[in-house]
């Protein structure tokens, strides 16, 4: 039952988050604001995420890439999942899932911690990772 | 090693991190380390303690950025009405 609900629900919700954002535009229209921007004052690295998917679904990816790179590197992490899933699946080969391996989420956590910090510092070149 | 790899949910903390919350898709993303590391030592078991923690913080993370966001609009359409109104409506 839950499950079944998660199925449907999940892409629902999914979805209309993404029509939202399609439409509205979060630099003019009043989105919520991170908490941790909003309290702390420091970019953290999901800041700018809600207006580099607004400016990517609108097809402005060097916008979107602007505002947040790293939903770039989600969007390829979930390419890669997909297709590797899937190949297995409907193959007959076992490709070994690189988000397997014991170090790569520590590779990743550390990754993204890093770019938050460096985002945070006001001087060239750093400065270009902040969202703008 | 005939057992399921239990699922490890990186690809959803990660995306949890980056749209919403840090600190749930950080707690996500150490239990995914965790669920790797136990089931290649073979601890099956750990691996699915690990699992499931990490689907909770993924779960947690979501939800916490999806409930903020509907209060958010609450809020913001009663605060748009109530200001319309100040100002004698349409």
């Amino acid at each position: 039952m839950i499950d079944k609900i998660y199925k449907i629900g999940l892409p629902l919700v999914i979805v209309s988050l993404a029509a939202l954002l399609l439409i509205l535009d979060p630099v003019t229209y009043d989105f919520p604001s991170c908490l941790i921007r909003e309290y702390a004052g420091i970019y953290c690295p999901g800041c700018g995420s809600q207006r580099a998917v607004h400016a990517l679904l609108n097809g402005h990816f060097k916008s979107a890439f602007n505002y947040n790179p790293l939903i770039y590197f989600g969007l390829v992490i979930i390419l890669y999942n997909t297709s590797i899933l899937s190949i297995n699946r409907f193959s007959k080969e076992t490709f070994k899932n690189i988000l397997n391996r014991p170090y790569t989420p520590v590779v990743v956590a550390a990754m993204i911690i890093l770019f938050g910090i460096l985002r945070n510092i006001p001087v060239e070149p750093f400065s270009f990772l902040a969202p703008h | 090693m005939s057992d399921v790899r239990p699922k490890n949910w990186l690809v959803e903390s990660i995306l949890v991190t980056i749209f919403c919350c840090l600190p749930f898709g950080i707690a996500a993303i150490v239990n995914s380390a965790n669920v790797n590391s136990r089931f290649d030592t073979g601890d099956i078991e750990g691996a699915k303690n690990a699992s499931a923690a990490a689907g909770k913080w993924t779960k947690i993370g979501f939800f916490v950025g999806l409930v903020l966001m509907i209060v958010y609009f609450i809020f913001y359409a009663i605060v748009g009405v109530s200001l319309m109104n100040d100002m004698g409506g349409f």
